[in-house]
């Protein structure tokens, strides 16, 4: 009965011969991108093997149900074992952690059952859902990452890292998250335990019962740390209740922990001061990890590429001729992307204002492409991509009012921004009105 | 009560979760905080106390129902506190027709189950507590938490002490606690 993801055998030869503290760096380099890998192939419903999960019964569809939402519903059309999507357990429970011969994924702690949630996922895969590994595609894009990491970090020239605990994929996860997964993330942090009680319910002490852990009543009584009184059900919902949008619940603390230089994908949280080059190079990296050719070029070469598109200050552009998203280093929002990302908020521009959710615009362009390649073929696909970048919903005035308001500006100016837009919502929990997702079908948009 | 885990061949593991410095076991308290809704729910069932004993069996109820009582329609099904007149409570004869285990005449609508609250406390870096509370089990008055009388054995009444995790559950809260340590310690990079 497996009980984590052990990944070894992609050290490179420079790695096997070092000394252990080294031979650890390497693994802790590892350690988020592959944590990155295998959530991205968790919200896909992929497998152990990278193929898709097998599906859950009618029954099971028509009474969703999830811990991990306030009001225990899951949604029917969220993938096997996530009916939460990225609050459900086997995406939020999942950490890593590094040795010197190789790294582990493995779900933590879970307060439900008061068990691993390892445990769960074996029940599942006796009934054929198999989670206990990574496909042969995502070892691949782990391998290729890594090697690329490495590198990277020895240019730096810094000092292996000394910390050990663990990484959590809560860390990387895009969207909303619940409290108790953040609280999980954390619990190792030295004085986690400090802050943990703070007064949630009302205080009442009259009438106490012993409970668990108590030498004896008088003691209860005289504590001043007490959380306060809610039943059991008000702490079940108090403890899966989402934090606040525009408050990421991220253990930002953990974050830095690792040099952000050597981490691949929108690890590092927008306030990490970060060279535009090494944010590109990592978020050209996560693109990668979804299976996306990906470039980072300057903006002679972004201008030359998108000649007559006048984007010369735009973030990156999915380029249909090659099939590649284009990163534009010498954007001005990569000089200051707080700023940036804070403005696109307000101005309500972006579905997604972070730096990976314009990953996942630009994927979202990738994939419409490569719907309509399917089903047209390459030439005629083209200009039907081409096609949709200038109908600017001209015709229905209405429509466009509606997209401005349940997505965002961008999604309003074109269908093809549209489906890339409704794309990046998608991709980190959005729920959007039926007539939103019919016109998104429609166009070609691929659902996450 | 007091948690003590078994520590033998666990050393090693016990050692390094001494080196973490004050974790955060909310987690596990949500997990005791459950447990002890549990136990406390299954008890008030199956009619038995802290130690999963049966109690001590109520004499004045049920009484059979007669046709008079029907017909005047005092007396029927009783669900919960907000079928009862002042605090919850119903009148002696009322009572008299309920066929819950003792301190639970009413079943799960009962207050010792509908008004059980449970709370978590972390006096040192050492040391995590989760506790149950009955809130406002209160007589007619408003003020008298009489379960305290029974919990005690107050005047002539037997002892139903219902105060305590009974014992599969106190079971399930020690593997708790051992999952979670070890998973602090795998965590904790110790």
């Amino acid at each position: 009965m497996p009980h984590s993801i052990k990944i070894t055998g992609i050290a490179p030869p420079d790695v096997i011969g070092a000394p252990t503290p080294m031979r650890q760096q390497f693994w802790q380099l590892v350690v988020p991108i592959a944590l990155r890998v295998k959530d991205g192939e968790l919200a896909q419903g992929l497998d152990a093997e990278g193929d898709p999960l097998k599906p859950i019964s009618t029954k099971t569809r028509k009474y969703r149900q999830s811990a991990m939402t306030p009001d225990g519903k899951g949604d029917p059309a969220a993938p096997p074992l996530m009916p939460a999507y990225q609050k459900s357990r086997v995406r939020s429970l999942l950490a890593g952690r590094a040795f010197s011969t190789h790294c582990e994924l493995y779900w933590r702690f879970d307060p439900f059952t008061g068990r691993s949630f390892d445990v769960i996922l074996n029940y599942q895969r006796e009934e054929g859902r198999d989670v206990f590994g990574i496909s042969d595609d995502g070892m691949r894009a782990i391998r290729q990452q890594s090697l690329a990491a490495w590198e990277r970090w020895k240019r730096t020239g810094a000092a292996p890292t000394t910390k050990k605990s663990a990484f959590p994929s809560y860390a990387l996860t895009q969207g909303q998250q619940s409290r108790i997964a953040g609280v999980i993330a954390r619990s190792t942090e030295s004085g986690a335990g400090q802050a943990a009680t703070k007064a949630v319910g009302s205080l009442e002490t009259r009438m106490i019962t012993r409970g668990i852990g108590a030498p004896t009543i008088a003691e209860l009584k005289v504590s001043a740390t007490r959380s306060g009184i809610m039943t059991g059900e008000e702490w079940r919902k108090y403890f899966v209740q989402e934090l606040k949008v525009g408050k990421p619940p991220r253990p930002r603390a953990l974050v830095p922990t690792l040099p952000s230089a050597l981490t691949t994908g929108p690890v590092a949280p927008v306030r990490t001061r970060m060279t535009p080059e090494a944010r590109l190079a990592e978020l050209s990296d996560y693109a990668q990890s979804l299976g996306f050719e990906s470039h980072v070029i300057t903006t002679e070469d972004f201008t030359t590429r998108f000649r007559g598109a006048a984007i010369d200050k735009a973030l990156a552009a999915y380029d249909p001729k090659t099939q590649a998203i284009w990163w534009n280093l010498n954007s001005p929002a990569w000089a200051n992307p707080v700023k940036h990302f804070e403005t696109m908020r307000k101005e309500k521009f972006l579905v997604d204002p972070t730096p990976s959710g314009v990953v996942h615009h630009e994927i979202g362009h990738a994939k419409l492409h490569s719907e309509l390649i399917r089903g047209l073929g390459l030439e005629a696909a083209t200009a039907r991509y081409w096609e949709l970048a200038r109908d600017e919903f001209k015709t229905d005035n209405d429509l466009k009012q509606r997209i401005k308001k349940v997505a965002s500006r961008l999604a309003a100016i074109d269908k093809n921004e549209f489906v890339a837009e409704i794309y990046s919502g998608l991709k980190i929990g959005r729920k959007y009105p039926d007539e939103i997702l019919a016109l998104y079908d429609e166009l070609g948009g691929v659902r996450p | 009560m007091k948690i003590t885990l078994e520590t033998l061949g666990l050393d090693h593991l016990i050692a390094r979760f001494r080196k973490l410095q004050d974790p955060d076991a909310r987690p596990l308290m949500l997990r005791w905080m459950d447990l002890i809704t549990k136990s406390n729910r299954r008890g008030a069932i199956e009619g038995t106390d802290k130690d999963d004993i049966p109690l001590v069996p109520v004499t004045y109820r049920p009484v059979p129902e007669f046709i008079g009582h029907r017909k005047r329609g005092k007396v029927g099904p009783f669900h919960g506190a907000a079928e009862a007149e002042a605090f919850g409570n119903l009148t002696s004869s009322e009572y008299r027709h309920l066929t819950g285990p003792p301190l639970a005449p009413r079943g799960l609508d009962s207050r010792i189950v509908t008004n059980l609250m449970t709370e978590f406390d972390h006096p040192s870096p050492t040391e995590w507590i989760a506790y149950g509370v009955w809130k406002e089990v209160v007589a007619r008055d408003g003020e008298t938490e009489f379960l305290v009388f029974h919990f005690d054995g107050e005047g002539n009444l037997p002892v139903r002490d219902i105060r305590g995790v009974r014992p599969p559950e106190f079971i399930e809260a020690k593997e708790s606690a051992k999952a979670w340590l070890i998973d602090a310690v795998r965590s904790g990079g110790v």
